[in-house]
């Protein structure tokens, strides 16, 4: 396998999602769900679920503040915040990328959020 | 286990209620001079402006009010008609940011963070201008728990602690301290302003709009309808304690989220350091109704402020703020997003039934509403709101 280059080491197993997945806001995870197709949400999900409780058990280990400022591991927290949205496509919504009865998340607009990460 | 029982409503009576109301333009008229000129009206929290400089815009399309929001260099929060005092054009265009002061776009007056008028180009072409009198024209404001109010009446019927009531110290039960970090979500909806709070704060359609997402939260076969464990009515303001599941089982993603942090609606609350206010083992939160448009969704791990800005009889504006504390690690800020997106994801399931309400009232197909017991909240609002603008001097009632 290539040496990891974009996530912190023992995480180079999800360096295929790295480039396209770690988006940085919600407003922007929102919109990547739903330009994802649903082979895609269920690979996504598949690799990067088993993994989160590691990966939050690793960037726990990094005072909050000085997440941002280490670029891989900054990476791997927007990865799996990717996920929060993937995991109720896949866990909640029957894999579908929303309720088959829901209005369009697409006309609820994120308009403030948390900075950074 | 206990949930609320019909004789526990009784009082509020159990008749049908109009749809006309509803949609009714008429009714919208009357709502835009006997409620929305004269009630305290939640206009934000202290945390959303913490520094000198922040500032809020809020606009009330249905009292053509757009109020400017404001911590000025002396701390103190003021609210201002966001009009310039030279031609009317809104000054403030941005929903919320911080500012030195604000310059109108359409001549350039500049105003302070206390409303006064800094600067008038070119002030020698006028005829009568008094710059003293050329500040923002203020709007009462009250501050109460964090949270910020307006009135638009010249003068305020009564204070912001008379309008609130005894819902003040039900609140206070609850610390809001240190739930100063939020996420907001909002939108347009082509629905009444009142059938959109109603979904808010009723209980009934969990097991129904919600069974292929959330509904296992608030349902289970000891509460097959998600009945609520209480409601108390306090004047115009009401309360729910709002039943969870204590035994469902968390999915993979979910279940780390909750273990990080608490999540919205994982079911019953069980002990935490807000133990105390736990009437019922089965306790998921509490839902208070504040007359007229704020609902304030009270957790141990978090809160909701939804707040309902009527656009027209049949539009509304919502949004929805969830509250949580500062996030101390990434657990907790993974928690946080998760809840977030699994809210908006279960308002868009609401939002695409409420949409089809508003057609089915108008067609004249039925005439009537029948709330049942966990709907009892939709009942109180509407005989409040019959009830205030009954209560209206006849000065507004003109």
């Amino acid at each position: 396998m290539a040496k990891s280059t974009l996530l912190p080491e023992n995480f180079s197993d999800l360096e295929p999602f790295a480039k396209d997945w770690a988006v940085a806001t919600m407003a922007q995870r929102m919109q990547r769900r739903f330009d994802s197709t649903a082979a895609q949400r269920r690979e996504f999900y598949a690799r990067v679920a088993p993994r989160a409780a590691a990966a939050l058990d690793y960037l726990n280990t990094i005072p909050f503040a000085q997440i941002k400022q280490d670029s891989k591991a900054e990476r791997l927290m927007k990865l799996t915040l990717m996920l929060a949205e993937i995991a109720l496509t896949e866990e909640i919504n029957g894999q579908d990328v929303e309720v088959g009865h829901a209005l369009s998340n697409r006309q609820i607009f994120v308009t403030h959020e948390m900075d950074g990460l | 286990m206990t949930l609320v029982q019909k004789k526990d409503v009784e009082a509020l009576g159990t008749e049908l209620i109009p749809t006309e109301p509803y949609y009714s333009e008429a009714q919208f008229e009357r709502e835009r001079e006997l409620v929305f000129r004269r009630a305290w009206l939640f206009a934000g929290r202290e945390q959303e402006i913490p520094n000198e400089g922040d500032f809020l815009v809020k606009d009330w399309d249905i009292v053509d009010a757009s109020i400017l929001i404001t911590r000025g260099k002396d701390d103190k929060i003021r609210a201002f008609h966001n009009v310039c005092a030279h031609r009317s054009a809104k000054v403030v265009w941005e929903e919320r940011g911080n500012a030195k002061g604000f310059n109108c776009r359409y001549h350039g007056w500049r105003y302070g963070l206390n409303g006064a008028a800094l600067s008038i180009p070119d002030s020698e072409g006028f005829f009568h201008l008094d710059q003293k009198n050329c500040g923002l024209t203020p709007v009462h404001v009250a501050v109460w728990n964090t949270m910020i109010f307006i009135n638009l009446a010249p003068e305020p019927e009564q204070t912001l602690l008379e309008f609130l009531g005894p819902i003040a110290p039900k609140i206070l039960e609850h610390s809001m301290q240190g739930f100063d970090s939020y996420f907001t979500i909002g939108g347009e909806v082509t629905v009444n302003w009142k059938c959109l709070i109603d979904n808010f704060q009723e209980t009934y359609h969990l097991a129904s709009v919600h069974h292929l997402s959330v509904a296992d939260r608030s349902v289970a076969e000891a509460n097959p309808r998600g009945r609520p464990i209480s409601f108390e009515f306090f004047g115009l303001h009401r309360l729910m304690g709002v039943w969870g599941n204590p035994h469902r089982k968390p999915d993979l993603v979910e279940g780390i989220a909750i273990r990080n942090g608490g999540v919205i609606s994982q079911g019953a609350v069980q002990q935490t350091a807000e133990a105390k206010l736990i009437r019922d083992p089965n306790w998921q939160l509490d839902v208070h109704g504040i007359f007229p448009t704020l609902l304030l969704d009270i957790a141990p791990t978090f809160f909701f402020i939804h707040e309902f800005f009527p656009l027209a009889a049949d539009r509304t504006r919502w949004h929805s703020t969830i509250w949580f504390p500062q996030a101390k690690n990434a657990g907790q800020r993974f928690s946080q997003e998760y809840s977030v997106a699994a809210f908006r994801d279960t308002v868009a399931e609401d939002l695409a039934v409420l949409r089809t309400q508003q057609k089915g009232m108008r067609s004249g197909a039925k005439k009537y509403f029948d709330f049942q017991l966990s709907e009892t909240m939709c009942r109180h609002s509407y005989k409040t709101l019959n009830d205030y603008m009954a209560s209206a001097p006849a000065r507004a009632a003109e």
